[in-house]
C-alpha cells in the first residue's frame, strides 16, 4: 500500500514538474487531420475554387451558383474552423501576460479605463495601462488570475459564433442579393474575428453596449409572444375597464370593486392602500398576460364577478 | 429605464406586430425597437414605458420601410430588425 501510496506521490510530482503551472492538454486522437488540403473538396490556392460559380452565373443558373457559393463558404469556416483550433491550443501553450499587455499596447488603451465598461472591463483596462506603463505588471494575475487566455478565447468564439450565424442566415439569399464576393467578405471578418487584436477591440466595445444596457437587463430574457386578435382585444377591454375604474366619479365604490377583484386574483390588499395602488396593483397584474396568457380567463373572470 | 424584451426575429411582421400590440393593449407604449446583437439566434428587444393605470395607446402599426404608410397614422419610429430571419428596415405606424 505503502508503495502504491509513494508511486503514485512520485508520478504526480513528475506531472506536476513538467508541466508547471500550466493546465495540461491532454488531448485525444482526431478522427481525421483536421487541417489536411486532402479533406477539402475546393482548391484555394488559386482561383480555381470559383470556377463552378462564374460558370453558372454566366449560365443564369442560380440554383447551381447558390449550391457552389454555399459550398465555398461553408468549406472556408470550417477550414478557419479547423486553423483556429490549433491556434487556440498554441496560445494556451504559449501565452504570456507580457504578449498579452503588449498587443494592447499596440491597441492603445492605456488610459481607457476611465472611459468605458462595467468594473471588470475597467478593472482589465487600468491593469492593462498600468502594465504597459511598468512592463512587468502580470495582467493574468491582476485580473483574470492566470484565465486570461481562456477570457479572449471566449471572446474570440462569441464573436465567431455570431458571425457564423449571420452569414448562414445570409446564405438563404439569392446570388443576386448575396453573391460570392461579399460572402467572402463576410468569410475575412470571419477570420478576424477569432484573432486576438480583434478579440481584445470587442471586449472594449461589448463592454460599452454592456453598460448602455445594463439598468434591468435581468428581464431582456422575457420573450413577448404574437398574440391572436381575441387576446389582444380580450387585454384592451380588461384596461378599459381599468380606465372606467379609475375615472369613476364614485372612488369609494371604485376602490372596493378594485379590491375585490383583486382579492378575486388572490393579490394582498392592505387597508390603508389608496385607490391608485390599487390600480396600479390591477394593471400589473393585466400587464403580466403579456408573458403567461392563461392568467387571460382568470382576469376576465375577476373583473366581471368581483 | 424600463428593460428591453425579447421578440422572435423568425416571426413575420405581423406576428411581431401582435406581440408589440398585446403589450400595449395592458398599458404600455412602445418606444424603442432594435434588433439584437448579441445572440446567435435571430431576435429583437422592444422597449416600453408604462402609461397611467386605465390609459392605452392607440392602435400600432408595423410596415416594413418600402411598403405605404397605413392610411390615418402617424410614423412613430423606425429601425432594422429581424423579420423572418433576415435584416429588414421596418417602420412602426400609430393610428391618430
Amino acid at each position: 500500500m505503502k508503495q502504491k501510496t509513494a508511486g503514485l506521490s512520485l508520478l504526480l510530482l513528475f506531472i506536476v514538474t513538467v508541466n508547471g503551472c500550466k493546465t495540461p492538454d491532454w488531448g485525444y486522437r482526431k478522427p481525421f487531420e483536421f487541417s489536411s488540403q486532402k479533406v477539402r473538396k475546393l482548391n484555394y490556392v488559386d482561383g480555381s475554387f470559383r470556377r463552378g460559380y462564374d460558370e453558372a452565373k454566366a449560365a443564369n443558373d442560380e440554383v447551381a451558383a447558390k449550391r457552389e457559393r454555399d459550398q465555398i463558404l461553408s468549406e472556408l469556416m470550417y477550414i478557419i474552423d479547423a486553423a483556429h483550433g490549433d491556434y487556440e491550443r498554441a496560445m494556451q501553450a504559449h501565452a504570456t501576460a507580457f504578449e498579452v499587455v503588449s498587443d494592447f499596447a499596440l491597441l492603445g488603451l492605456a488610459g481607457a479605463g476611465a472611459t468605458v465598461g462595467g468594473a471588470e472591463t475597467k478593472a482589465i483596462i487600468s491593469a492593462i495601462s498600468g502594465g504597459v506603463k511598468g512592463a512587468e505588471l502580470s495582467v493574468n494575475k491582476r485580473v483574470f488570475r492566470d484565465k486570461t487566455i481562456e477570457a479572449l478565447q471566449a471572446q474570440m468564439r462569441a464573436a465567431q459564433t455570431r458571425r457564423k450565424a449571420e452569414i448562414i442566415r445570409r446564405m438563404k439569399r439569392p446570388t443576386a442579393d448575396y453573391t460570392l464576393e461579399l460572402g467572402l467578405s463576410d468569410i475575412v471578418q470571419y477570420y478576424y474575428d477569432g484573432t486576438l487584436t480583434r478579440a481584445l477591440q470587442n471586449l472594449v466595445a461589448d463592454a460599452k453596449e454592456k453598460e448602455k444596457q445594463a439598468e434591468g437587463n435581468v428581464s431582456t430574457n422575457l420573450f413577448l409572444r404574437r398574440a391572436s386578435a381575441v387576446e389582444i382585444t380580450t387585454v384592451e377591454h380588461l384596461t378599459d375597464q381599468l380606465d372606467a375604474l379609475v375615472r369613476n366619479p364614485d372612488q369609494t365604490t371604485a376602490r372596493a370593486k378594485a379590491e375585490r377583484i383583486l382579492k378575486a386574483l388572490g393579490v394582498e390588499v392592505q387597508p390603508n392602500e389608496t385607490a391608485q395602488q390599487l390600480y396600479l396593483k390591477l394593471q400589473e397584474q393585466i400587464d403580466a398576460t403579456d408573458t403567461d396568457r392563461s392568467l387571460l380567463p382568470k382576469l376576465s373572470k375577476a373583473f366581471a364577478n368581483p | 429605464m424600463p428593460a428591453p424584451m425579447r421578440i422572435d426575429g423568425n416571426d413575420t411582421l405581423p406576428d411581431q406586430e401582435s406581440a408589440l400590440r398585446i403589450k400595449e393593449a395592458a398599458g404600455n407604449e412602445l418606444t424603442a425597437l432594435r434588433k439584437g446583437d448579441d445572440d446567435a439566434q435571430p431576435v429583437n428587444f422592444a422597449t416600453f414605458k408604462r402609461l397611467a393605470p386605465g390609459s392605452r395607446p392607440k392602435r400600432l402599426h408595423l410596415a416594413l420601410a418600402a411598403d405605404p404608410q397605413p392610411p390615418n397614422t402617424s410614423p412613430v419610429l423606425s429601425s432594422t430588425i429581424f423579420v423572418e430571419g433576415e435584416e429588414q428596415d421596418v417602420t412602426a405606424y400609430r393610428e391618430r
